[in-house]
Parts: C-alpha cells; structure tokens; sequence
C-alpha cells in the first residue's frame, strides 16, 4: 500500500507537544482517506540532522514527499495554515 | 553572578591582520563576543574570514564560519580573489561552515519558535573541530528570514552566552546603513557585546577611503579615532598614523647629497635617516637635485628607489642624461628601480602600500618621491596628512633616506601648502627659487633647516648646466628671495634673516 504523505518533524527534547501534532496530523489526513507516516527527529540527540534539513528555526515540519519540499516552522497552532502549505486542500474543519 | 574572571580586564587575542593588533591594545577579547559593523561593502565579509584564516594558518587554531547572509560556497569563491584557499581548510577539518543562509525551500511560519536549530548547528559544529574562533555573518539575515523580532533579538543574545559557555572568541557582524548613524539597522548593538568595531566605506574627494574605528572596547584603554586601511590580495592593512610610536635611534651617520656643494651646505652631507624636503617652483632644480642624490646612491652601490608621479620614465631618463647622469645603465645594474603612477590612479591609501611593498621587496637606502604635491593634489587635507604621517613613520622604520620634492605654487616663492604639512616631519629643508635681479632670471638655493646640525644660513646662487649644479656664492645686497618677489637694495640682507626664519 503507497503512503500518500511522509512527514519529517524535527524538534528538541521534550516531545509531548511533538506526540500532540503526530496525532493531528495523522487524524487529518485519515479523514481524507489518505495515509501518512511521521518520523520524528529529535536534533537534541541527533544534531547533525539540523544540517541536514537547513533547520534555523524549530521545531520544524518537512513534507518530503510528495515533492516538491514544503516547510513550516512554530508549533501548529494554526492548522488551517499547515493544510493549505501542505496541499491537504480536501479536508474540511467540521467541528 | 560574578566571578573574578568578569572583573579582570579581557586577555587579548591577536588576529594577525595587518595593524590591527596596533589599535585593539592586543587584539580581540578572548572567549567574547566582538561586534563588527559596517555599510554593506564596508569589508565586514574580508575581515572575519581573514580573522579566521590567519587564526587557522598563524595561529594553529581552528574554526567555524556560521554564514547566515551567503552560501558557503559563495564565501569560498569571494575570499579566493583575495588569495586564501579556504576549501583546503574544510577538508583538513580546521575550518567548518555552518549554513544558515535564506533556504531557497519555501518555509511558513505557523507558530512559536525559537532559533534552536542555529544555535545547536553551530555548537556541533564548534564541537567537531575544536574550535576556538568563531564568526558569525551576518545577523541582519536573521532579521529578514524571520519574522518575529524580538524572538530573534533574544536568541542572538542567548547565541552569544552559548558562545561564552563554549569558550570561543567570536565575531559577529551587523549590517548598518548609515556610515555616521546608528551603530547597526536592527539595534541589537545595546545588550550583545562591550566590544564593537566599525568599518566604514566613504566616499572622499571622489575616492572611495576605506576606515576602521574600535568604537568601544571593554576594559581598555584603545585608540578612539578612524584609520585608514587598504584591501588588496593580502588581506586588509591597516595603516599607522601618529599613533605609532618611532623607537629607533637617530643615526649620526652622513651620506652625500650627491652634490659637493650642497654637501658642505649641510656641513658634510644629510643623515642617513632623514627626510629631506626639496622645494621650488616647477623647472626650479628639484628633478636635478633628486637626480644628483640617486646617482650618489648608485655610485656607492646602494638601491635606489625613485616614485615618480610627475613625469613619464623616458623623460626621466632624458632629464638625468642632460645632466651627464646614466639612469638607464643603474637600472640595468638593478640598483636604480623608478615606478611610474598616476596620482589619480588610486586612493592615497593604496599608494601608501604600493610604495611599503616597493620598499620591502627592493630594499633600497635612498628613496626619491617625485612629488610629493601631486598627491596633494588628488586628496583632502587630512587625507593627505595622514598620507605624509603614515609614509614618513615608515621610511624612519625601514631607514631609508627620503628625498622629497615638492613644487611651489609661484615661480618667484611663496609657502607651498605641501610645507605646510610636512615641514615639522622633515629633517632638512632646502628651498630653490628664482631671483629676478636686473632682467635676469637667476636661480637661489638655501637649507632653511637641517636637524642635528650646522648648516650654511646663507642664501646662495646656482647654476645648472651640462654638468649639473654648481652652487656659487651668497647673494649681496637682495631681499625677499624666499618670501615673495626678489628686489636689490642697498640694506643688507644679514637685517632680512630672521624673516626667513619665522
């Protein structure tokens, strides 16, 4: 089965608030039917992944596929904002 | 909380770049952050990496350059011009690049966020080669990649406690627009550093004059002023002024003049470290003079150096054969080397380190400056000052013995305005000047001054023919031959001296 989204979410030490936005993330785009997978970095373990992603600012959120590379940096307080970078245009806040 | 570390003065790292050690009291302060602002082009870009490079290659340190503005590779490229191989550091692992510049991936913002990331890059970076120097250029990029100012504020001074806790010495740059404003664009200048430099590029009397000025430096007492410095392919040269002390002794040792007239003008010859002013108007015997003086130099086997910025070497060399001198065979022998330049060709600044590498890699006793009024000519007033200060402190250092020419405004006398800035530095002054006496055209020479010794008061006439100059005997019975238009009177020109004098 393909998977429809890969996440990268780099971020520093404490991951609840990191374990929080793997959940709604992975809710919204299940109500689209798609699927998804999250992989969490954690750059207070594994620094040399900061390099690696360009990550200035975090926590960040990598879309690395579909291409092209999206971004966005802060915690998702505004999700609506994280749909429309992302492209997940389809699902509809109900509630 | 305090430690004792806090009070104490800062111990000193020295840079290596050219001066600057000379201005900073030592160098940068070790394991702080140093700001260095500056115009766009001011040279903040030159500056830290040649800080890095010699503290890698002179120093056996190592380093990091977190480039926030540029590519890593766009550095490389722009310091190679310069002539430092820098990718030949990162392979031997001396130097690492942190790069934080613009990501060309577009990247939203949708929360909080701190610049953790930059902070962690950097420290891995400085922990993975050791590094004990640090740059960071530019902050202002942060500025324009992120929105939130005041998080960013607060993260480049949190950057800047990470930095002390690592023990680094840094340098951070800021971008400024205004060359006598503000000290930097985004006013993080109050609470990251004690220590600021600025550099600044100013247009002066259609030159661009590069200056640098250590604005503040914690716990020291440093030079307040602006100096003036070059870039050229190696490195920055900051160039000494009055400050710089002269602390070897005056030599008693003489040297001809090359004319044996002029010699006992001067009681036996010039020092052989002075600095020796010839003044007179255009055609006046200035060009003979410094002719007489290089060949005396190449007949004793000396080198000699001529900086011509009057006249084209042909005509030099056909100036010189008039008077029965051979430039051309000197040159040949190697022991005369003459260097051609238009004034207008460079700033002051420029010209000053073309003459020191002449100087350093020609290594002459005599040197000739031919003359010094055409680049009074191309400069302000100060500039021009700091040009004579700077290039006279240096003859003194490398002991030569100067002669410089220096062209009168009148044909008659009359005070050049070069004198005027240089007569206090000059060891011996010898004016020539036209006397009009009964329709004739004749031609004066006296030594107004000559430090450390006799010389002859007396103005006396000369001649200039096929053979050169034959200084002849004291003027009778003529006033004003220096001050202004020649007349004959019966007064005697022993009452007119202290005129002279003044």
């Amino acid at each position: 089965m393909d998977v429809d989204f890969k996440f990268t979410f780099l971020f520093f030490g404490d991951s609840t608030r990191g374990d929080d936005l793997k959940k709604s993330l992975e809710k919204l785009i299940e109500r689209a039917g798609k699927i998804c997978e999250v992989e969490m970095v954690d750059l207070s373990i594994h620094p040399e992944a900061a390099a690696q992603y360009r990550v200035l600012a975090a926590p960040m959120l990598v879309r690395t596929h579909p291409l092209p590379i999206r971004k966005v940096i802060g915690y998702l307080t505004d999700l609506e904002q994280v749909v429309l970078v992302f492209g997940i245009e389809f699902i509809k806040f109900i509630d | 909380m305090l430690t004792t570390l806090d009070i104490q003065a800062p111990i000193k790292m020295p840079t290596g770049i050219e001066g600057f050690e000379h201005l900073a009291m030592g160098g940068l302060p070790m394991g702080r952050t140093t700001l260095l602002v500056g115009t766009s082009g001011s040279g903040k870009t030159i500056f830290s990496a040649e800080f890095l490079y010699r503290g890698i290659t002179q120093y056996d340190r190592t380093g990091v350059f977190v480039t926030l503005e540029e590519r890593p590779i766009e550095i490389m490229r722009n310091v190679k011009r310069v002539c430092w191989e820098l990718v030949e550091l990162v392979t031997s692992n001396r130097l690492a690049f942190v790069d934080g510049s613009p990501d060309p991936v577009p990247t939203e913002e949708v929360g909080k966020y701190n610049l953790e990331g930059l902070i962690t890059q950097i420290r891995y970076a400085v922990q993975k080669v050791k590094a004990t120097l640090v740059v960071i250029d530019s902050i202002g990029s942060l500025f324009h990649q992120f929105s939130d100012i005041s998080k960013v504020r607060l993260e480049i001074f949190r950057l800047t406690e990470v930095m002390r806790e690592l023990g680094v010495t840094t340098l951070m740059t800021a971008e400024r627009l205004d060359e006598y404003g503000h000290i930097s664009r985004h006013g993080v200048e109050e609470f990251i550093s004690d220590n600021v430099i600025v550099l600044r590029n100013v247009l002066a009397e259609e030159k661009c004059r590069r200056t640098i000025q250590v604005l503040k430096m914690r716990g020291d007492v440093h030079s307040k002023g602006e100096y003036p410095f070059t870039i050229s392919h190696t490195g920055i040269t900051i160039l000494p002024l009055s400050a710089m002390e002269l602390t070897q002794e005056s030599s008693n040792e003489r040297i001809g003049t090359g004319n044996s007239d002029m010699d006992t003008m001067t009681n036996g010859g010039i020092f052989r470290d002075s600095i020796f002013l010839v003044s007179g108007p255009t055609g006046g015997g200035k060009t003979l003079m410094s002719a007489m003086f290089a060949a005396e130099g190449c007949r004793a086997g000396e080198h000699v150096l001529l900086l011509a910025y009057e006249e084209s070497r042909e005509q030099l060399l056909r100036n010189a054969s008039s008077w029965g001198i051979d430039f051309a065979k000197w040159e040949r022998e190697g022991l005369l080397r003459i260097v051609c330049q238009y004034p207008e060709a460079m700033g002051l600044e420029d010209h000053l380190l073309v003459i020191r590498r002449a100087i350093e890699s020609f290594q002459p006793r005599r040197l000739i400056m031919d003359s010094v009024s055409a680049m009074e000519r191309v400069a302000s007033v100060r500039n021009f000052r700091e040009f004579v200060i700077g290039l006279t402190s240096y003859m003194k250092q490398a002991r030569v013995c100067s002669l410089f020419t220096s062209t009168t405004p009148q044909l008659s006398g009359g005070e050049s305005v070069t004198e005027t800035h240089i007569s206090t530095i000059t060891d011996v002054i010898v004016l020539l000047r036209y006397v009009e006496i009964n329709g004739i055209l004749r031609r004066g020479i006296a030594v107004i001054k000559m430090r450390g010794s006799q010389h002859d008061k007396r103005i006396r006439e000369f001649t200039i023919d096929g053979d050169g100059m034959h200084v002849g005997n004291p003027f009778q019975n003529v006033q004003n031959i220096m001050l202004g238009v020649a007349s004959v009177t019966p007064i005697r020109d022993a009452d007119h001296f202290d005129k002279m004098f003044e």
